[in-house]
């Protein structure tokens, strides 16, 4: 098992998990939607394209940010 | 949005001629609605222009001049040209320096520009423009490399009426001391364009047309517009101005922009006006650009007769130019055979100062410094 | 009709999604609105506070989404927020906002004018909020900029057209749309700011705070239309008095006065 941390919260998943796991994941224990967002890990956009691509490292820190109502 | 990096392109999608028809079908209506809302408005400028604002002359001229008394102070500038040659390549009917005219060339030389400047000194001038027939080898950017630091060295303002030039080569003239350069159209209607500028690279209406452009481009401090009024219909030239000034403003918004309005008038085997131009419909043009733009400078030769000049005084013209010869080294011999065109006020510059203080302006000879870093 | 970077509009209100009581009256309000832009903001997800999803409802509606870079406090956090805002939203449009002052939320001229210059070589069709600065807007016309958007009055301030002078000279000067935000407070100042020739208002304080928000944003799009439709019309003149004699044109009239 790794832990990678979303908005600062750790997250437990298997070793080899993509991204796109780790979203899923984090969707179904925390009751977000996670629909239009955007994943930052160290000051990079991870863009939509590489969720399934890209391996989770142990201790991995990724932002999750999203849309929300504004002027 | 179309965004128009060079007039031409816009003036393509103007319609002369659906311009024209809307211009005299303007109404009583329409002028007192563009009177109410005069300011950087085409429709109201077309408005003022047309025969329907004739009747409301008094009105125009006193909201033009409350208008030029606020931006402007009582004020009028006073400048002066100084013909550097009548060399000209081109043909152009209207003119005495045209190609075939048989009149003696000149180019003066850097002892006789100095005995010019000499001469336009005395008279207290400070700002001075520079003025040639179009002779690209002879009267070209090299001769104007030399003659803009000599004349720098005495005037603390330099402006340029001769043929247009590439972007490139105003820049160098900008920073050997350039501040203005009048490019007039003369006329914004190709066919009649086409008629009067037979030879010669005048002939080239939109390059002319893009030369404001490029002065931009440059960084000019200032810009100068004009049409010969007469030549053609001058309500629509002076309309078709207007939006070349607006355009022009709205893109090279650092620059300062000025007009001109000559009428035409007898010159060395010259022409007749198209359309004869009154004095009346000179003072509805500059009130309608008064009106129009409060900020721009309008610029009033030695062309027209002396009442008439002394009652525009407080329309509107901000500058004036006084005790002027047409010819390249007229100041310092006086003779008359090569002139460009005839001077109807010929009054010295004393007398024109003094008239303007009479009508109780001031007659500025200096306006600014430009070098002040 | 209104275009901004080849986009048409039917309508020149544009609204914000922020400040109403909740997802769904904010829907509501837009759909009476009839606008056709809004803008949203970004935010890093909280995990205790569940966000609804905004998206969906509003890309049902048909509207066009404009993200907002709000919360940037300079050029560099602005680009970051457009870039997620590109990822996000599928969309290259963005309002540019930057305001490093928390308390009135003035935008910053400098870093706004940093940013933009370099969001629209980037590709991004730039919506600068700005305060009512005609050489600003000069400066972020000359840069790209799609539109401008100055403020009327501080954002959320519902004071009106404060910045009225000031905005005329924009309207006057500009060769891009000029979009008045922020501070329109009342319908009569949303009528006021189209009267005086602006492409189009910005509204959503003024909407989301009223007590009935649907009926307030149904106001707002009739008073936008009437405003523009006013200026199209032509407002009347206000009265002239020339006087009875001619002190100023007289002499047109002496025998001296004939064709020049």
């Amino acid at each position: 098992m790794i832990t990678v941390f979303i908005n600062e919260q750790p997250l437990e998943l298997e070793q080899h998990a993509s991204l796109a796991d780790a979203l899923t994941i984090y969707q179904n224990q925390s009751g977000q939607v996670l629909s239009n967002i955007a994943v930052v890990k160290e000051q990079q956009i991870m863009p939509k394209s590489t969720w399934h691509n890209y391996t989770c490292i142990d201790h991995d820190k990724f932002q999750i940010f999203s849309a929300v109502a504004g002027g | 949005m179309a965004k128009h990096t060079r007039f031409a392109e816009l003036f393509a999608n103007l319609n002369p001629l659906d311009l024209r028809l809307s211009l005299y079908a303007s109404t009583a209506n329409d002028v007192q609605r563009a009177l109410a809302q005069p300011s950087a408005n085409l429709s109201s400028l077309m408005a003022l222009l047309s025969p329907a604002a004739e009747p409301f002359i008094e009105e125009m001229a006193q909201q033009a001049m409350a208008l030029s008394q606020k931006r402007f102070g009582h004020n009028i500038n006073l400048f002066i040209p100084l013909y550097l040659s009548n060399l000209c390549a081109n043909e152009c009917d209207y003119c005495g320096f045209t190609m075939s005219n048989k009149i003696k060339r000149k180019v003066l030389n850097t002892e006789e520009i100095a005995a010019e400047m000499a001469v336009i000194k005395q008279g207290g001038f400070d700002s001075v423009l520079l003025v040639s027939g179009e002779h690209e080898t002879k009267v070209g950017v090299d001769y104007f490399k030399q003659v803009v630091p000599q004349v720098k060295q005495q005037f603390s303002h330099l402006g340029m009426e001769v043929q247009p030039l590439a972007t490139q080569e105003y820049q160098t003239l900008i920073d050997l001391g350039l501040d203005s350069v009048m490019l007039y159209q003369e006329t914004y209607q190709p066919h009649t364009y086409a008629k009067h500028h037979t030879r010669g690279k005048k002939k080239d209406f939109t390059y002319r047309l893009d030369s404001p452009d490029r002065l931009g481009q440059a960084g000019i401090d200032k810009i100068g517009l004009g049409v010969l009024l007469g030549l053609d219909d001058w309500r629509l030239d002076a309309l078709l101005m207007g939006h070349h000034l607006a355009y022009l403003q709205n893109t090279y918004w650092r620059a300062k922009y000025s007009i001109s309005l000559p009428r035409l008038r007898p010159c060395t085997g010259g022409i007749e006006p198209k359309v004869p131009m009154t004095d009346l419909g000179l003072v509805q043009v500059i009130c309608a650009f008064r009106l129009f733009s409060e900020h721009l400078e309008i610029s009033l030769s030695t062309r027209e007769p002396e009442y008439l000049r002394d009652n525009l005084v407080p329309l509107g013209v901000t500058h004036m130019s006084a005790g002027s010869s047409t010819q390249p080294g007229g100041y310092a011999a006086n003779k008359t055979e090569l002139d460009q065109f005839e001077i109807s006020d010929e009054r010295s510059v004393s007398q024109v100062a003094d008239m303007i203080l009479s009508k109780g302006y001031q007659p500025v000879f200096k306006d600014w410094e430009s070098g002040w870093l | 009709m209104l275009t901004i970077d080849n986009h048409t509009f039917g309508s020149r209100l544009f609204s914000g999604t922020g400040k109403f009581s909740s997802t769904q009256t904010m829907l509501s309000a837009l759909e009476a609105s009839q606008t056709e832009l809004v803008t949203l903001a970004i935010k890093r997800i909280d995990q205790q506070q569940k966000t609804d999803n905004l998206m969906a409802p509003l890309t049902q509606m048909g509207v066009k989404l404009l993200p907002n870079t709000s919360g940037a406090r300079d050029a560099k956090e602005a680009i970051f927020a457009a870039q997620l805002a590109k990822e996000m939203f599928d969309t290259n449009w963005l309002k540019l906002e930057i305001h490093p002052d928390p308390k009135y939320l003035m935008p910053d001229p400098i870093e706004t004018l940093l940013a933009a210059e370099e969001l629209v070589k980037q590709g991004f069709v730039v919506l600068p909020y700005v305060h009512a600065d005609p050489v600003l807007c000069h400066r972020l016309e000359e840069v790209g900029c799609a539109a401008v958007m100055p403020l009327a009055s501080p954002i959320g301030s519902n004071q009106g057209l404060l910045s009225k002078e000031f905005l005329r000279i924009i309207i006057e000067q500009s060769k891009v749309p000029v979009v008045i935000d922020a501070g329109i407070g009342s319908p009569s100042d949303a009528t006021a700011a189209m009267e005086l020739g602006a492409d189009a208002v910005l509204v959503n304080t003024a909407i989301a705070s009223s007590p009935q928000p649907v009926t307030m944003a149904k106001c707002f799009k009739q008073a936008v239309v009437t405003g523009r439709q006013a200026y199209e019309a032509g407002l009347g003149q206000v009265s002239q008095h020339a006087n009875n004699t001619s002190p100023l044109t007289g002499f047109l009239s002496s025998s001296l006065a004939s064709v020049g």
